[in-house]
C-alpha cells in the first residue's frame, strides 16, 4: 500500500471510507498518469477482508506517534532549574551586527575583569569591534575567591538568551550579602553587581507582590519584585539596550555558525526536496508496473 | 570501443569475485513482497544512519582530543574552527537520536506484523544484540565532549555496577580503569566507541542482512509468499527487490533525509533533547548536576531503574525491559502473525505497551515526584504485563482469518 | 505495443534526470568533507605571519625564527658575500631561479627584495634536513666561497640559496613570501603588511 493508502484508508472492507480516499488517490495519481487505471477501485474492494469489531488501525496509532513526536519540543530544557521569576523575552537579532560588536566591547570591558571566552579566538568580528588582541582569547586565570567566574564562551546555549538577559536586570542591593549585591535568579550569587553603574541601583520591594492575591503558577517579573531607588548612567531604556547588545553577543558567541548554517540549510534543503520529488515520479513509474502488468512480465 | 573495455574489465573481475551472481540472487532477482509499506521503510533509513554516523564520526575523529583536559577543547575547535566542523558534529548528533528514532519504529513494525515470529527468530535476535550494541555505542559516545552531563552520566551508570554481589564494587573500578570516572574513563570509551563497538556492530548488522535474506522479508499480513510459488519456484506476490524496492526506498530516504536535514539545520539541539544544556558545562567533578537524566532513547530504562526502591533490583528490571525483548519470539502463541489479524487482546495490549513505552519515556526525562514516582510503576507494569502476558493472551483470543494471498 | 515504447522513454529521461541529481548532491556532499581536512582556523592562526625585528642582526650574522613549524634564516649578507654570487654560477644547477621556489619578488640575482637580507626557508631540497650556514670561504672544501652545506647527504646551496651542481638537492632553497614593515622589521609569511597584532 502507498503511504498516502496507508495513512488514509482502512485495509478493512468498508465501502464509505474505501470510496473517499480512492477517489483522491486517483485525482493525486491521475495528476501524475497518462493512463488512470479502470478497474483500481474494483482492485482495492476485492482485496479488503471484513473488519473485524474494534479494529485499531496501523494508520491511526501513526498519527498518534506522529503528534506526539512533533510536540516533543514544546518540553524543552530552556534553563537549568526552575526560575523564581519569569524569563523576559529578548529580541535577539544575529544579524544586527552592529548590536553584537557593541556586545563585544561590553563584554570586554565589563565581563573580562573577571570572565575567560577562551573557547571564542580572536577573529575579524573581535577586530572590528576593537577588542584588543592581547585580550582575546583570555587563557585561565587564578581566581583567589571561592567559585571561579564560569567561562561564558558558551553561556548561551547553558543557559538560553531569555535567562541571561532576565539575570543581567534582577541585581539589587542586599546588605547581608558577601558582595552586597544578590540577585533573584540566582540566589546568593557570587557575582557583584558589575553593571550596577550603568543600570542604577536596585532594592527589593518587599510585599508588593505578595500583597495582590495572584494564583500561584504565575510568576512575577523581575521589576515587580525590583524598584530603581539611584538612577545609573543609563536610562532604563539604554541599560535594556545594552543588555539586548551584551546577550546578542554572547549569542554569536556561543554559536558563531548559526546564521551561515541557516543559510547553507536552506540550500540544501531545497536541493533534497527536488531530489525527494524527482525520486517521487521515478517510484511511481516502476510501481505502475505493479499495478497493471502480469506476474510474469514483471518477474522476467 | 570504451564500452568494450569496460565490459572486458568487468568480466575479468566477474570471474574471480561473485559480483554479477551476488546480484542476481541478493538484488535483481530477490523477491520481496509487494505490499510493503512504509513502515518497512526504517531498516533501509537505519543503514542510511548508520553510514552518516561512521562518516562523521571518522572525521570528528580527525579533530577529537580524547583526554580529560583536551576533550571539550577539541570539540569546541571542532565546532568552530574545522571548516564545517559544526555541520559534522550537529550530524552526528542528530544522527544518533535519529539512529534510535528509526530502530525503534523499525522494531515496533517487527512487532506488530509479528516478523519476529518462525522463521525469523535469530533475525530478530541479530537485530537486539544489534539494538543492545547501539545503546552501548550510544553511551560510550555521549561521554566524549566531556560535558557536565558526560561525566555524570558516566559516573551515575557505572556505578550501578556497584550492586552486583561480591563483585560490585571491584567490577566498577574494572569498568572506569581507576577509583572514579576519570579521563581514564573517558579515553577506553573512546577506544570503545570508535573502534571496538562499531566493528561487533557492523558484523552483527552484517549477520542481520544475511539472515533476512535467508528467510525473505515478513509483510503486514503475515503471510508468507513463499507459500504460494509459480512455476519457475517466483513467489506469485513477489517483485523483485530492485527496481521495485530499490525506487521506492530510495524515495523513501530522500523524504526522510529531508526531515533529518531540517533537524540538523535548524534545529539541532531539538529544544535540550539532542543536545542539553548542561553538557555546555565542562565535565566538574566537584559540582554534581540537578538532573542527571541520559538522553531521551534511554529514558523509558531510566524511569523503569528509578521507579525501583531497591539498587539492584532496580538494575535488574532495567535489564530485564531489554532482555524480555530476546524471547519475543518465544512468547507468542498467536495462530496469526500480524496485528491485523489478531483478536482484541493483542491490539489493546500492544497500545497499552507503545503508550507504556512513550509514558516512561516522559518519566525518564522530568524530574521525580511521589506522584511520577508511582505512575511510572505503574506504566512498568503494563510494559511487562505485554510481554509477561502474552503467551496467554494471543493463544486463548478470537483471531481473525488472513488470506492465503497478499492484500495491498 | 506503442504504450510500451512511451514507457521506456519516459522511464530513461526520469532515471536520467535523477542520476544526474543525484551525482551533483554526492559532489555537493563530499565538498564538506574534503573542506574539513584543510587546516581549520587554529591552525591558520598558529600559522600565521612572524614579525621579526632585524635592528640587532650585524653584517654576516644569521637569525632563525619558527614559521608554520619550519625554520626561516635571515642572513645579513655583507658586500663581499654579494659579490660571491655572479663568481659561483657555473657551479649552479638553477642559477636564473627559473623554477618557482620563490615569490616573483625574489625572482632576481639577490634571490632577496633588498640584496642586503637574505630570507630561506632553511629547509634542504633534498629530504628536509636543516644545512649549516657556512659563510667562511675555503670551509667545506678549497673552492668553497661560502653558503650553505647540508651534513644529511652532502647537498650545497650559495649564499643565495642556490643549489649547486652535482649534488643530491635537486632545486633552489625555498624563499618564504615577506615584506619589509619598516627598516627595522620584516613580516615573515605574508606578501602584504597587514593587520598585524
Amino acid at each position: 500500500m502507498s503511504v498516502t493508502k496507508q495513512l488514509f484508508s482502512r485495509h478493512c472492507e468498508d465501502p464509505k471510507r474505501t470510496k473517499q480516499s480512492s477517489i483522491l488517490i486517483q485525482q493525486f495519481s491521475g495528476l501524475l498518469r497518462n493512463k488512470v487505471p479502470r478497474n483500481d477501485k474494483q482492485r482495492l474492494l476485492q482485496n479488503k477482508v471484513p473488519c473485524n469489531d474494534g479494529v485499531i488501525k496501523e494508520s491511526g496509532l501513526v498519527r498518534v506517534i506522529i503528534i506526539l513526536l512533533l510536540m516533543s519540543p514544546l518540553i524543552s530544557f530552556a534553563a537549568i532549574g526552575p526560575a523564581s521569576i519569569r524569563l523576559e523575552r529578548v529580541p535577539v537579532n544575529l544579524h544586527d551586527i552592529a548590536s553584537i560588536k557593541r556586545g563585544a566591547k561590553l563584554f570586554a570591558t565589563q565581563c573580562m575583569v573577571c570572565h575567560t571566552a577562551k573557547y571564542l579566538r580572536h577573529n575579524k568580528l573581535a577586530q572590528q569591534a576593537g577588542v584588543l588582541y592581547s585580550k582575546m582569547p583570555i587563557g585561565e586565570r587564578k581566581w583567589v575567591y571561592a567559585t571561579p567566574p564560569p567561562d561564558l564562551t558558551l553561556i548561551a546555549s547553558v543557559r538560553g538568551p531569555r535567562w541571561l538577559y532576565t539575570y543581567l536586570h534582577s541585581f539589587y542591593q542586599d546588605p547581608k550579602s558577601p558582595t552586597g549585591s544578590n540577585n533573584l535568579l540566582m540566589p546568593n550569587t557570587s557575582m557583584p553587581n558589575i553593571l550596577q553603574g550603568m543600570q542604577g541601583t536596585q532594592e527589593l520591594v518587599n510585599g508588593l507582590y505578595e500583597q495582590a492575591s495572584k494564583p500561584l503558577l504565575v510568576k512575577p517579573h523581575w521589576y515587580d519584585r525590583l524598584k530603581l531607588v539611584k538612577s545609573g548612567t543609563m536610562t532604563p531604556e539604554q541599560f535594556n539596550q545594552a543588555t539586548i547588545d551584551l546577550v546578542d553577543f554572547l549569542d554569536y558567541a556561543s554559536d558563531p555558525h548559526k546564521l551561515q548554517r541557516y543559510h547553507l540549510g536552506y540550500w540544501v534543503l531545497g536541493f533534497l526536496i527536488i531530489l525527494a520529488i524527482l525520486l517521487f515520479f521515478v517510484y511511481k513509474e516502476f510501481w505502475r508496473d505493479v499495478n497493471t502488468k502480469s506476474h510474469k512480465d514483471i518477474t522476467g | 570501443m570504451k564500452q568494450g573495455v569496460i565490459r572486458n574489465i568487468f568480466n575479468w573481475v566477474d570471474e574471480r569475485f561473485p559480483v554479477s551472481e551476488f546480484w542476481r540472487q541478493h538484488v535483481s532477482h530477490y523477491y520481496a513482497p509487494k505490499n510493503l509499506n512504509f513502515w518497512y521503510m526504517f531498516g533501509a533509513f537505519s543503514l542510511v544512519v548508520l553510514v552518516l554516523q561512521i562518516v562523521t564520526g571518522i572525521w570528528l575523529a580527525m579533530v577529537y582530543t580524547p583526554t580529560a583536559s583536551g576533550a571539550f577543547a577539541s570539540v569546541e575547535t571542532i565546532m568552530r574552527d574545522v571548516n564545517f566542523g559544526w555541520l559534522l558534529r550537529y550530524i552526528h548528533t542528530t544522527g544518533a537520536s535519529a539512529f534510535f528514532l528509526v530502530v525503534y519504529l523499525h522494531m515496533y513494525r517487527a512487532i506488530m506484523y509479528g516478523s519476529y515470529r518462525k522463521p525469523r527468530e535469530l533475525l530478530w535476535l541479530f537485530g537486539m544484540v544489534v539494538y543492545v550494541l547501539l545503546l552501548m555505542e550510544a553511551f560510550t559516545g555521549y561521554v566524549l565532549p566531556w560535558g557536565q552531563m558526560s561525566y555524570w552520566a558516566s559516573q551515575v551508570i557505572t556505578s550501578l555496577f556497584d550492586a552486583v554481589p561480591v563483585i560490585g564494587k571491584d567490577l566498577t573500578i574494572w569498568l572506569r580503569g581507576d577509583f572514579n570516572v576519570s579521563g581514564v574513563t573517558l579515553h577506553r570509551c573512546f577506544s570503545l566507541h570508535v573502534i571496538a563497538i562499531p566493528l561487533v556492530l557492523l558484523a552483527m548488522v552484517g549477520c542481520h542482512l544475511i539472515a533476512l535474506h535467508t528467510v525473505g522479508s515478513n509483510n503486514p499480513d503475515g503471510v508468507e509468499i513463499k507459500d504460494n510459488k509459480d512455476e519457475k519456484g517466483i513467489p506469485k506476490d513477489g517483485v523483485p527487490f530492485h527496481p521495485y524496492y530499490t525506487v521506492k526506498d530510495l524515495f523513501g530516504i530522500l523524504v526522510f533525509l529531508t526531515v533529518f536535514f531540517i533537524i540538523v539545520f535548524f534545529y539541532p539541539k531539538f529544544g535540550g533533547f539532542f543536545l542539553e544544556p548542561e553538557n555546555y558545562l565542562p565535565a566538574n567533578p566537584l559540582v554534581t548536576p540537578e538532573h542527571i537524566v541520559p538522553v531521551w532513547y534511554m529514558t523509558p530504562f531510566y524511569a523503569i531503574l528509578r521507579a525501583i526502591p531497591h539498587k539492584l533490583g532496580g538494575s535488574v528490571v532495567m535489564a530485564a525491559a531489554v532482555a524480555i525483548l530476546f524471547v519475543l519470539p518465544w512468547l507468542d502463541r498467536s495462530p496469526v502473525k500480524s496485528i491485523r489479524y489478531k483478536g482484541a487482546w493483542s491490539k489493546f495490549f500492544l497500545v497499552m505497551f507503545v503508550i507504556s513505552f512513550i509514558a516512561l519515556g516522559y518519566f525518564g526525562i522530568v524530574p521525580v515526584t511521589p506522584l511520577r514516582v508511582w505512575l511510572t510503576r505503574l506504566f512498568t507494569l503494563f510494559y511487562f504485563a505485554f510481554f509477561i502476558l502474552m503467551p496467554f493472551y494471543t493463544k486463548y483470543e478470537k483471531t481473525a482469518t488472513p488470506p492465503t494471498r497478499l492484500t495491498e | 505495443m506503442s504504450e510500451e515504447k512511451i514507457d521506456q522513454g519516459r522511464r530513461k529521461f526520469l532515471v536520467g534526470t535523477t542520476a544526474a541529481v543525484g551525482t551533483i548532491g554526492v559532489v555537493a556532499a563530499a565538498i564538506p568533507l574534503a573542506s574539513a581536512m584543510f587546516p581549520n582556523a587554529q591552525s591558520k592562526a598558529a600559522g600565521a605571519p612572524v614579525k621579526v625585528n632585524i635592528s640587532d642582526l650585524k653584517p654576516g650574522e644569521q637569525k632563525t625564527v619558527m614559521w608554520r613549524g619550519r625554520p626561516v634564516w635571515i642572513i645579513r649578507r655583507t658586500p663581499e658575500m654579494l659579490n660571491t654570487l655572479e663568481a659561483i654560477t657555473p657551479k649552479l644547477r638553477d642559477p636564473n631561479s627559473l623554477v618557482d621556489q620563490q615569490p616573483p619578488y625574489a625572482k632576481n640575482e639577490y634571490r632577496s627584495i633588498k640584496p642586503e637580507f637574505l630570507i630561506l626557508v632553511g629547509i634542504c631540497t633534498h629530504l628536509g634536513c636543516s644545512p649549516t650556514y657556512r659563510p667562511d670561504k675555503k670551509s667545506i672544501d678549497q673552492r668553497w666561497l661560502g653558503g650553505f652545506y647540508c651534513a644529511c647527504h652532502g647537498s650545497k646551496f650559495d649564499l643565495a640559496g642556490r643549489v649547486f651542481k652535482g649534488v643530491p638537492a635537486p632545486i633552489n632553497m625555498e624563499v618564504p613570501p615577506y615584506v619589509f614593515l619598516n627598516d627595522n622589521e620584516i613580516l615573515i609569511g605574508s606578501s602584504k603588511a597587514e593587520n598585524v597584532a
